[in-house]
């Protein structure tokens, strides 16, 4: 129950810390917009091309984004030469890791709700339709990207050249969770003519659970001394 | 095992990299002209003889490195530490190489440098893995944290790997039938575990010369600076 | 046969990135041991620090 209150409490700190200020949030989206659109000049106008990549466009897109927030996880606490409290703060440390990924995932969702719909408009997908199942996807999908992400966050934080080694480190890790998410996305909305949508979330749903196990049990060890 | 390189250890050493030689030596020898060439690939299916083995020391590299990031973090013996880091940078040879070999087995079977294929997909992963492991420890000058930050790599990235295979391997379930059916002549069986020994016998000898490198290098450390 | 050069190729690949990694750790190992040797020579007499 302790580490419920201090896990919120730090999630929380961190979210009236992003809320005050929304430059963060708003410069996410205003690259996952960027990003899409990249994609889009670079795969050319053929609109039915960018209706069936979409899926995969998108959560690259999220991928992208979200790895770049990242490197911001621990910054308020750098920049008060904090990392140390942070350290010292009596009880769980654990609490320190589940509050950040609960940050990082709140932060994630709230661009998605915007990537979402824009890239519906881009692409001419009609997603209404399908939200509840888009929703679902892409809670499974940012909850993986956060816990895997907050980790490996936490570990380069005190490394040289961390901006580098942040995305080597994660994107390998990302590879199960993207072709779950981009192909449950792309059954969604192009048809699941071969049924596979109900494996892929089990994937989702696997790979969720076993990295918050292994990375929440192991996290102690990264922030010692 | 006495790697401390007397001259009674060193010795050892020694023959075990001659054995080595000589069992590869002897693998490669019966995989070119003792066995059978496959009937439907020719010649080049030959290459499966060094292929296997290479992905299997790759693998199992890689599982060495997981167990000395488990028994480091558990025992905190910088005696772990040093045969993780030699483990994983022979793996990443193993690894390599084991993807040039596919590349040049692909070529004129399938007509491609490159397939998608679930094995070979997570072995290009691994890899990165590996990458990531060695990159974290050459940015982090604090023995003991590299140490610590590298095991901890070693770890979460061993657990990646079964979980990539499986998602590219339905993946790739969806779009074609799984791979190409094994052959039962008991003699292709044969050799192609005798090869699978003498690398093994490889990654032994290259081992024990690595860790021995690692512990000089450890040494040099520890005197200072100026040292290494 | 086409696929003959291939083959080859594999094979020598194999032999000679082996060969190669393990002749570089022995240059290394011999290095190393060196420094090691040279730098307790010139910390000789004093002893340890």
């Amino acid at each position: 129950m302790e580490l419920a209150i201090r896990t919120w409490a730090i999630f929380w700190k961190d979210l009236l810390i992003e809320l005050r200020t929304k430059q963060g949030l708003n410069a996410m989206v205003f690259f996952a917009a960027l990003v899409l659109f990249l994609f889009s000049f670079a795969i050319g106008p053929d609109a039915a091309l960018l209706r069936q990549l979409a899926g995969g466009l998108i959560w690259v897109g999220i991928a992208f984004t979200g790895t770049l927030s990242l490197g911001r996880t621990f910054q308020t606490e750098e920049l008060a030469g904090g990392l140390q409290y942070l350290q010292l703060y009596p009880g769980e440390i654990r609490a320190i890791y589940l509050g950040k990924v609960l940050g990082n995932l709140t932060v994630l969702l709230a661009v998605e709700a915007i990537l979402f719909p824009a890239a519906g408009v881009l692409f001419q997908l009609d997603l209404w339709p399908h939200a509840p199942g888009l929703i679902g996807i892409a809670v499974l999908g940012s909850i993986g990207f956060s816990v895997i992400g907050t980790f490996y966050a936490a570990l380069t934080v005190h490394l040289r050249a961390r901006e580098l080694m942040l995305p080597l480190l994660v994107f390998p890790a990302l590879v199960p969770l993207l072709l779950a998410a981009v192909n449950a996305t792309g059954a969604l909305l192009l048809g699941d003519s071969m049924g596979q949508m109900g494996g892929w979330v089990r994937l989702l749903v696997a790979f969720d659970i076993i990295f918050f196990v292994v990375c929440t049990w192991i996290f102690p060890v990264v922030l010692e001394d | 095992m006495d790697f401390s390189g007397s001259s009674g250890g060193l010795g050892r050493i020694r023959g075990l990299g001659g054995l080595a030689l000589l069992a590869m030596v002897a693998g490669s020898l019966t995989a070119l002209w003792v066995v059978p060439a496959d009937a439907l690939q020719g010649e080049v299916q030959r290459l499966m003889y060094v292929h296997v083995p290479s992905a299997w020391l790759a693998f199992f590299a890689f599982f060495v490195v997981f167990c000395m990031s488990v028994l480091y973090i558990v025992q905190r013996k910088p005696r772990w530490d040093l045969v993780a880091v030699s483990s994983a940078e022979i793996g990443v040879v193993f690894t390599a190489l084991t993807l040039a070999q596919g590349s040049l087995w692909g070529k004129p079977t399938w007509g491609v440098w490159w397939v998608w294929d679930p094995r070979l997909t997570t072995t290009a992963i691994l890899l990165m893995v590996y990458v990531g492991y060695l990159m974290v420890r050459s940015f982090a000058d604090d023995p003991e944290k590299r140490a610590r930050w590298s095991a901890v790599v070693g770890i979460v990235g061993f657990v990646q790997v079964p979980i990539v295979y499986l998602s590219v391997y339905w993946w790739r379930s969806i779009h074609q039938p799984p791979s190409s059916p094994r052959s039962a002549d008991p003699r292709i069986v044969a050799v192609l575990l005798f090869n699978v020994a003498a690398f093994t016998l490889v990654y032994a000898y290259m081992m024990a010369r690595r860790f021995r490198l690692a512990k000089t290098e450890q040494r040099l450390e520890e005197l200072g600076p100026d040292h290494e | 046969m086409n696929s003959l050069g291939f083959l080859v190729a594999g094979y020598v690949l194999t032999w000679s990135v082996l060969l190669w990694y393990v002749w570089r750790l022995e240059r290394r190992v011999r290095n190393a041991e060196r420094v090691l040797e040279l730098s307790a020579k010139v910390r000789g007499p004093e002893g340890p620090a």
